[in-house]
């Protein structure tokens, strides 16, 4: 491994993450809530950290596969661990343990919450445990490698931090691994600020239209309101959050694609249209079981709150306008199940995605066909109209393994290191995996995460880092012949 | 710029891996998945799955807003037909395709505008056998090339141990400096552009801009013991070796072509006046010094295995030729050789790759050479009236580091220049420049630089 390079990536890392403490900065001096000077103070920190770090190792750019590894796996961490400065400068969360958990959580667009009385909290802090999500929604090793002069390096960062379903749909839709980064990042600011002005419009103040934006657009949930989105009881920021939502869990090379002019993208590419199905269909039967129960006064209500809970946990945002534990019991079962989908590789969302789902469904449907019907068929299986190499199926039936082995084996240990009921215990590694956030028991939509203990704690940030590198590239570390030369 | 290449093989591999290094839009089709994987591991560029000849794939690479074609598959037909639909989905855009089968080749008029429309035929082949007769042509050189249509040349060769300018600094050629500039050295794996203090060692290859009626003079000074070509001995009579042999029947140099196939010989004996064909292995020892190798003072091994050919030099050497010429296909093996001992390489892909990269040039540059490991380039340009380099002293031109003029051309007269002199309007230049430098240097010759 080439330490130094990754010393320099690092610092790079630091130096932007200090810098971008200007604009929490910005609005506690607006709001003057006696934050100022933990912002400032931890700017300058980071800053300082990641100076040395970037000068002295500025000629090294060397990077090879195990770096862009390494560095997505440590910076995470690193970065997520420089981040509760604010808080913990400010005393706002007191403990380390706590501010990593609700950094990581940020970062890794997650979105589960120790704070169990949010709007005590100053805005500038507000603002910054908001802005993690901007920045981790597209993944901020992206956003540093715009800045440094990396070829080929700069791609095998880009792997490491993105998912291995990237692979699959084709991740570079411009010749220069620079201008695609460029790209997504400038698609993914427009959404903001299209959802910010939608909202702001709405009559929402801009400081919490810029918070939820950000929060909608990374598929988040962070939110500076105790209630979430539900405080405002207002149907237009709904539909507004639902639609964003929608929109964060495409694929972002389709946005390329429409803005060229290209709208049969749209059809043929196959993960678009399940994703859409899949939309229409948990939407769809949540909303009509709300109806049939008469949880909600009004067919468009229920059809309102039931979209709003599917489209919040399907694309692993997490934001809540009702308590869905109090729902019908088939309701619940169907939001469980959706906990499981994640929306589109190349998207912001994490989660098993949807084009897994694709790949496996296909393969098994072919694999049936050929042992019970037509054993002399040939079936060749397709994605985006093309063939798709037999080598990407097994990667897609190995991570949906892996899926259900972390849920399983961490709702274990959940349970055993902390008292609590395995529908907790499974369902916070679940949220936390997944990049959710919410989930069900004593960790659902009106609880917080204040309560587990701080192994539980740390195991969860864990599991958080893991579903945010899509598993992979989180766990490789853990071979022995990574460490080997 | 936006440049798609059709296959991946070793040519197209080679043009993109410079291209993307030096920040252009590179788009490479393949259709061997193997290959488009190793591309994505290794290369900034966009690897495409498909056939170059499909519409559907080339409108996906985004030929409507590309600048150039580059067919460069391993098939003629497929480059052929990449052009023609090239040309349909993209009238504007340049193409250049490498064509190799003479069936094509001789019928030249298929390629023009009407029909084909490919704006350059590479053909390496040919492009090999004009590298090697400019090298006969200039003794003691390992490599020659034309500028401005031959006028003014520029010479590589090894400088050896006893020649007077060996330990000598740049600055203290007194009375040369009209006649002849150093361009480029190449010690070991590096190149360096010199300065006056920069000092020539013995084997360094050096790469001098000579004006052509000045050659022999200048020659004779670098290396005094080199006598133009007499005798040479050609191994391998295929497609390279024929036309070689061709070339030489009109001249008056002694020049043996040796092949083990008897039927290829006959043929080749019946077309020949001067030059002797010998059916007989290359390889052979024995034969090579009945053939009197240790008087020849060029061996050219040319034949289709490239083990073969490092051998047939090697041997040659060790029995007393003076100079060996070796034609090697893999790029890969390039530097290897030249750290074994043999003087001058060959390779049909590597020009290929040359012939490739001077149409990709923008602006009004004519003629690149890549120099030694392709570290560096002696381009030909023209000085636009735009340019921030016009109607200064040269000493005043902010030329970025690494790269020289090496000659200044202005219609009959060839001046090598100094820091006084002016280059006006519609000069021809040639410039050397390390590699990483050339962007630099593009926009510097095109546009003004307050322009960008």
């Amino acid at each position: 491994m080439n330490f130094a390079t990754i010393a320099y990536v690092l610092g790079a890392l630091l130096i932007v993450i200090g810098s971008s403490m200007v604009l929490p900065l910005g609005w506690s001096l607006y709001y003057n809530g006696g934050d100022q000077l933990s912002i400032l103070i931890s700017a300058i920190i980071t800053i300082a950290l990641g100076l040395p770090l970037w000068w002295f190792f500025r000629k090294n750019t060397d990077l090879g596969i195990k770096d862009g590894f390494f560095i997505a796996v440590f910076g995470w961490i690193l970065v997520s661990a420089v981040s509760t400065l604010p808080f913990l400068i400010h005393g706002s969360i007191p403990s380390f343990t706590d501010a990593f958990f609700e950094m990581m959580s940020g970062y890794t667009t997650t979105g589960a919450t120790i704070l169990t009385d949010i709007e005590t909290v100053p805005h500038g802090l507000l603002f910054w445990r908001s802005q993690t999500h901007l920045l981790g929604g597209m993944g901020f090793l992206t956003l540093t490698i715009i800045f440094l002069p990396f070829g080929m390096g700069g791609i095998r960062l880009f792997r490491a931090e993105s998912s291995p379903g990237q692979v699959i749909t084709k991740e570079k839709f411009r010749p220069r691994n620079k201008d695609t980064m460029i790209w997504l990042w400038y698609i993914y600011l427009l959404l903001n600020l299209a959802e910010t002005l939608l909202l702001w419009l709405g009559g929402m103040s801009l400081f919490d239209s810029l918070c939820h934006s950000f929060g909608t657009v990374s598929t988040s949930g962070y939110s500076p309101k105790n209630t979430s989105i539900g405080y405002y009881n207002s149907a237009y920021f709904d539909w507004v959050i639902i639609l964003f939502m929608f929109l964060g869990g495409m694929t972002f090379m389709l946005f390329y694609q429409i803005s060229r002019g290209d709208w049969k993208s749209l059809k043929i590419n196959t993960e678009f249209r399940w994703y859409a199905g899949f939309v229409l269909f948990f939407c769809s039967i949540v909303s009509w079981i709300l109806w049939k129960e008469s949880a909600y006064g009004t067919f468009m209500d229920s059809l309102r709150y039931g979209t709003f809970q599917v489209m919040s946990i399907l694309t692993t945002t997490g934001f809540t306008t009702a308590d869905y534990e109090l729902w019908p019991q088939a309701a619940q079962m169907f939001l469980f199940a959706v906990c499981f989908i994640g929306a589109c590789a190349g998207s912001t969302t994490s989660g098993i995605k949807v084009v897994h789902y694709v790949l496996i469904c296909k393969f098994m449907y072919a694999s049936v066909k050929k042992i019970f019907l037509q054993p002399m068929a040939v079936i060749p299986l397709k994605l985006n109209r093309r063939p798709v190499d037999s080598s990407i199926v097994d990667l897609a039936i190995c991570y949906f393994i892996v899926n259900i082995f972390l849920v399983l084996g961490g709702g274990c240990f959940m349970v055993m290191v902390d008292d609590m009921d395995y529908l907790t215990g499974m369902s916070s590694v679940i949220a936390t995996l997944m990049n959710i956030g919410p989930g069900f028991g004593a960790v659902g939509p009106t609880e917080n995460y204040a309560q587990i203990s701080g192994v539980g704690k740390w195991f969860l940030s864990w599991n958080m880092l893991v579903g945010r590198l899509e598993m992979f590239s989180a766990l490789v570390i853990f071979y022995p012949s990574f460490w080997k030369k | 710029m936006k440049i798609i290449i059709v296959g991946a093989g070793e040519v197209g591999f080679h043009i993109a891996q410079r291209l993307s290094e030096e920040n252009q839009n590179v788009v490479l089709i393949d259709k061997d998945p193997q290959k488009i994987k190793r591309i994505t591991e290794k290369l900034d560029v966009q690897a495409l799955l498909g056939g170059g000849t499909s519409p559907q794939v080339l409108r996906e690479a985004g030929i409507r807003e590309a600048d150039m074609l580059v067919a460069a598959a391993d098939s003629d037909e497929v480059n052929l037909i990449s052009c023609l639909m090239a040309k349909n989905l993209n009238p504007y855009m340049l193409k250049v395709a490498r064509i190799r089968s003479p069936e094509y080749l001789e019928e030249k008029e298929l390629f023009g505008q009407d029909l084909l429309g490919i704006d350059r035929v590479i053909n390496p082949e040919s492009e090999m056998v004009d590298a090697i007769l400019r090298v006969m042509e200039v003794p003691g050189a390992s490599e020659v090339i034309d500028f401005v249509g031959g006028r003014v040349k520029l010479i590589g060769f090894t400088i050896p141990e006893d020649s007077s300018f060996c330990g000598h600094k740049l600055a203290s050629f007194r009375g040369l400096e009209e006649t002849v500039l150093v361009g480029a050295i190449a010690r070991g794996d590096e190149v360096l552009i010199p300065r006056g203090d920069d000092i020539i060692q013995a084997d360094d290859l050096v790469y001098v801009v000579v004006k052509n009626d000045e050659l022999d003079r200048i020659l004779r000074l670098f290396n005094p013991r080199e006598q133009s070509l007499r005798r040479v001995i050609i191994v391998g009579a295929g497609q390279t070796g024929t036309a070689l042999a061709t070339a030489l029947d009109q001249t008056k140099v002694k020049a043996r072509i040796i092949d083990k196939d008897t039927e290829r010989c006959t043929l080749l004996a019946e077309k020949l006046e001067r030059v002797i064909v010998i059916n007989g292995d290359g390889t052979d020892k024995d034969l090579l010094r009945e053939e009197n190798v240790e008087d020849v003072d060029l061996v050219v091994a040319i034949t289709g295995d490239e083990e073969s050919n490092v051998l047939i030099s090697l041997l040659s050497k060790g029995l007393g030729a003076k100079r060996t010429i070796t034609r090697i296909s893999k790029l890969s093996y390039i530097p290897l050789v030249s750290a074994i001992g043999i003087d001058t390489v060959v390779s049909p892909r590597l020009s290929a790759v040359r012939a490739i990269l001077q149409h990709i040039r923008r602006g009004k540059i004519i003629t690149v050479a890549p120099l030694k490991g392709e570290h560096a380039e002696a381009i030909e340009a023209e000085a636009l009236e735009t340019s921030d380099i016009v109607n200064v002293p040269l000493a005043d031109v902010k030329f970025p580091k690494g790269a020289i003029i090496g000659a200044i051309v202005r219609g009959e007269e060839v001046i090598i220049p100094r820091g006084d002199s002016i280059i006006r309007p519609r000069d021809r230049l040639i410039i050397f420049a390390l590699q990483p430098v050339i962007p630099k240097l593009e926009k510097l010759l095109t546009v003004k630089l307050e322009y960008f």
